[in-house]
């Protein structure tokens, strides 16, 4: 009996009719060179799936995000009115029902990155500290130890006017600890979020922009820095379970190595 | 299109590490699958998905189509299509070694090579894991087409990781 490649790719994909699917299964054991038709055929499809596997793992872009998570578009009466906007659904269901798949999803987001563009504006000591604020924060890492060690509003610093400063600490819907930190050197400024995994850091947002005075973060309004920066602020609103933590529960937890039991 | 739907922006934002995955998995690059990403939530935010439709499926149908007939036609016209050969001169022994052999950018850049309507259905299914069901309903198109086109696009693949013309035409070419 000959198959098809149509029938051989749907066996890989199991879609074919039970008993066409153990016919093949028997030719299979014989018939070389369909059994080497096959694997030619699933050698291909692995090969697609393997070479795009980590592209869903990686950060939507925020102005990507920025289109559905910021409150108002400058176009609001242009947007189809089926489209619920972010914040009437918040508060059309009751928390429980959007809060955890939405912590899920944002967790799924790690990395990403606001406002990069302004790197450009950067010294090369600035990108070297921005390359190692990205994605997971291992020890080797100047905000490891910073995050790990620092209650909120200390300031430490890292040499060349740059400060790393934790402002924020709180308990996400999962039951994971986070930090909002400042990073600010002579010309520019970062805002980012990190929450803790089991054993490192893990960057969740970070949001940077340019100094002109000493200000510190701060944004112009109605910039896309001024979007970015809502949008940390929507992401924290979105992830926390009750109230900021007080500096003494999060001495304690600076104590325990943030294991709260 | 309905009012009230209930499609909302949460679904929306839960899809697009995915729908990211798609559009760049057409358009061949990142900076073009952004952008396509970014025209498609536009689309789907200005004019809205029909009553009960799965919002997720919804954005697959709408990117593939503006991928097909809008960006992609302007880029025939305006940009020449770069491309690059891949052969493997060894018989392919085993799925690791050819994993090892062809980096993963060949791989993209084979994927490439592919029609669109192949690629789109490919991805979908390899990469994406959609049901030929529910890749039908995505594209428009029938059961049967999804799985012609699948096996093409799988068999077009294959004859690039593979010396002459693979296990297919001879088959004893690969028998060596």
């Amino acid at each position: 009996m000959t198959f098809t490649i149509e029938q051989l790719s749907a066996y890989l994909d199991g879609e074919l009719h039970s008993d066409l699917m153990s016919k093949i299964e028997s030719a299979l054991a014989s018939d070389e060179t369909l059994a080497a038709q096959l694997k030619a055929l699933d050698t291909a499809n692995k090969a697609v799936k393997t070479a795009f596997e980590d592209i869903a793992d990686e950060p939507v872009p925020a102005h990507i995000l920025a289109l559905l998570v910021q409150e108002s578009v400058p176009e609001q009466n242009e947007v189809a009115n089926n489209i619920i906007p972010f914040r009437a659904r918040l508060s059309a269901f009751s928390v429980s029902k959007w809060a955890a798949p939405l912590a899920a999803s944002l967790a799924m987001m790690i990395g990403v990155t606001v406002g990069r563009g302004t790197m450009l504006a950067s010294s090369a000591h600035d990108e070297t500290l921005f390359a190692q604020l990205s994605g997971t924060v291992t020890t080797s890492s100047p905000l490891y130890e910073v995050l790990e060690t620092k209650p909120s509003a200390t300031q430490t610093h890292f040499g060349k006017g740059t400060n790393i400063k934790p402002t924020l600490t709180f308990e996400t819907l999962d039951g994971k600890y986070c930090r909002e930190f400042q990073v600010q050197s002579q010309i520019s400024a970062q805002r980012g979020l990190a929450c803790r995994s089991e054993v490192h850091w893990q960057i969740v947002t970070l949001n940077q922009t340019e100094i002109s005075g000493s200000g510190g973060y701060q944004t112009a309004s109605g910039s896309k820095d001024e979007i970015a920066d809502e949008f940390v602020d929507q992401l924290i609103d979105q992830m926390i379970s009750g109230d900021p933590l007080g500096l003494e529960s999060e001495g304690k937890l600076l104590k325990q190595g943030w294991q709260n039991k | 299109m309905e009012s009230n739907a209930g499609v909302n922006r949460q679904d929306m934002l839960d899809a697009l590490p995915h729908l990211r995955r798609f559009a760049i998995s057409l358009s061949g690059n990142q900076a073009d699958g952004d952008d396509l990403l970014q025209t498609t939530v536009e689309r789907v935010l200005k004019k809205g998905a029909p009553k009960d439709v799965d919002i997720r499926k919804w954005m697959f149908r709408i990117c593939k189509n503006i991928w097909i007939d809008e960006i992609r036609s302007r880029q025939v016209r305006t940009r020449a299509v770069e491309s690059q050969d891949i052969t493997i001169h060894d018989r392919p022994e085993s799925e690791q070694e050819i994993m090892d052999k062809l980096k993963l950018a060949q791989v993209k850049t084979a994927m490439k090579k592919l029609p669109d309507e192949q690629r789109a259905v490919l991805s979908l299914v390899a990469i994406e894991g959609y049901s030929y069901k529910d890749t039908a309903e995505i594209l428009d198109t029938p059961i049967g087409t999804v799985m012609s086109r699948l096996a093409r696009a799988r068999k077009n693949l294959a004859g690039q990781f593979s010396e002459g013309a693979g296990p297919f035409t001879p088959a004893q070419a690969y028998r060596a």
